[in-house]
């Protein structure tokens, strides 16, 4: 089996806590990965897949741009971001501040801090969309100043896998494109479980097989 | 059955946004203008207070919270997360930093000490503390407090890293004693009873090689260098207090910390972001100091 190119975008975040995820999904799902941290464009060469963790989106953006990093990084197969991953991933983004720029790829639409401040950050327990299919379990998954995904494009591929029980806000999203896999999620799995990291390994290898 | 509906202010929560703050600079801001140009420098945080470390030292008196018009001001400014300090022990000051909604509590030496007893217990907030260090013990006790981040206190105002550099040195050997002695039961007990604090805190560092929450530096942060050397030295962030709006252009040289801060171990990328930034903050040889002039011994 082909050995995948992975790496972990490290310019601010809970980085360590992807990397952990993403070497506890490779090892579960028996898919060999290449893993490494991102810094600079150069960097991103040869990558299948990146991991974009959540930090704060504004000094990620700013950082992406001062590196040249945006427009090489669109042209990576398997994206996975969670929280300020998913703004810098999704096409629609309010709350953006002025000369944040972002990747632009995936067809959702998210608002930046949509939660609120910090008192009203929280952890829940996911609904998996087909419980066949369900990721977290029962796992509390903690939503840090979260963003929430607020228009989906199900035409361009895009698939909800969890919302919050109560409200049925989408909260982990997919989408399938020829030769690629995006993933996103508004909480931070990566703290709880590899699950998702599996997922995203799994899909990302069938998704280039295709 | 799990109760469905979300739980607030857990402890993996307030712990939680101290993690995605990691890799990040964190700056010291008086009012709106100053907090907009930490965020444009791409700071992940703004700490709010009534006037910065160099300027207590200069102008005396009591230093406490920062006013809580000067908080709305600043949180109507950004949306990247708002700090604030208040004194330590002084509890009723946490308690309006909650009721105004900031994201972190830093419970600081660098404020005048309320209480020289006792700091706050940070258990019962639903916002999280960072409290000052100088070493394994001091971080533990913050830590049983309940503080969901520690900094290193250096010695704030002086724009000198030397005091900074002792309390992470002292942190990482207070981590590899108990880490040596992790096989030790009796030996971790007598740790736990020196530091004051419960033996299974102390065991949890013995496993872990590292503190159970974030670790940033702070306190005489003045160049990217000095950013850089603290991420180097293994820290997961920094502080930066008068380094920034005491020194001749502070957007210029917020920008260079972060990005320091980022590529920490890119020395070509830190030579070109230090290149032409002005002059840094005005100095203070920590030797020269008094004891009571030195905030770090402020509860310990």
């Amino acid at each position: 089996m082909a050995v995948l190119q992975i790496g972990v975008l490290a310019l601010q975040g809970g980085v360590q806590e992807h990397i952990n995820a993403t070497r506890a999904a490779a090892d579960k799902t028996k898919i060999p990965i290449s893993l490494r941290t991102v810094r600079t464009a150069n960097e991103l060469a040869g990558l299948q897949g990146l991991l974009l963790p959540g930090g704060e989106s504004t000094t990620l953006s700013l950082l992406l741009q001062k590196n040249s990093m945006l427009e090489p990084m669109k042209n990576i197969p398997g994206l996975f971001g969670t929280c300020a991953g998913l703004i810098l991933m999704a096409k629609e983004v309010e709350g953006r501040v002025q000369g944040q720029e972002g990747l632009d790829v995936m067809d959702v639409g998210v608002n930046r801090n949509a939660y609120g401040v910090q008192i009203h950050s929280f952890e829940s327990a996911l609904q998996a969309t087909d419980e066949k299919n369900n990721l977290t379990g029962r796992l509390r998954i903690p939503f840090i100043r979260a963003p929430k995904i607020t228009k989906i494009d199900e035409n361009a591929g895009v698939k909800v896998l969890a919302t919050l029980p109560k409200t049925g806000e989408p909260v982990i999203v997919e989408q399938r494109l020829a030769g690629r896999f995006y993933l996103g999620t508004t909480c931070h799995p990566e703290l709880k479980t590899s699950k998702v990291h599996e997922l995203f390994l799994k899909e990302l290898q069938a998704a280039l097989r295709a | 059955m799990e109760s469905p509906a979300p739980i607030h202010g857990t402890f993996s929560v307030k712990s939680g946004l101290a993690q995605m703050l990691k890799g990040g600079v964190i700056l010291d801001v008086t009012n709106a203008t100053q907090a907009k140009i930490a965020q444009e420098a791409g700071a992940v945080a703004v700490m709010a207070l009534e006037r910065v470390p160099a300027d207590i030292r200069r102008e005396g008196g009591v230093a406490r919270m920062s006013e809580p018009g000067k908080i709305k001001e600043i949180k109507a400014a950004v949306t990247i997360p708002v700090m604030a300090k208040c004194r330590i022990g002084h509890f009723v000051e946490a308690q309006v930093l909650q009721s105004l909604q900031v994201d972190f509590i830093d419970e600081s030496e660098v404020l005048t000490p309320a209480d020289e007893e006792k700091h706050i217990d940070k258990w019962g907030y639903k916002v999280p503390f960072v409290c000052g260090a100088r070493d394994l013990g001091e971080a533990l006790r913050r830590i049983s407090e309940g503080a969901a981040m520690i900094r290193t206190k250096g010695e704030a105002g002086t724009g000198n890293i030397v005091e900074a550099m002792r309390h992470m040195r002292a942190m990482q050997r207070g981590i590899d004693e108990v880490r040596a002695a992790a096989k030790n039961k009796k030996e971790l007990a007598s740790f736990a009873k020196e530091m004051r604090v419960d033996v299974t805190l102390v065991e949890k560092v013995a496993a872990a090689g590292k503190l159970p929450v974030v670790n940033f530096a702070a306190g005489g942060v003045a160049t990217p260098a000095d950013a850089a050397m603290c991420m180097q030295m293994g820290c997961d962030g920094v502080f930066v207090g008068s380094g920034i709006f005491k020194s001749a252009d502070p957007a210029a040289r917020a920008r260079a910390i972060v990005q320091a801060t980022a590529h920490f171990n890119d020395a070509e990328l830190i030579a070109r972001v230090s290149e032409n930034l002005g002059d840094p903050m005005r100095s203070i040889d920590v030797r020269t100091l008094t004891p009571e002039n030195r905030m770090a011994s402020r509860g310990i």
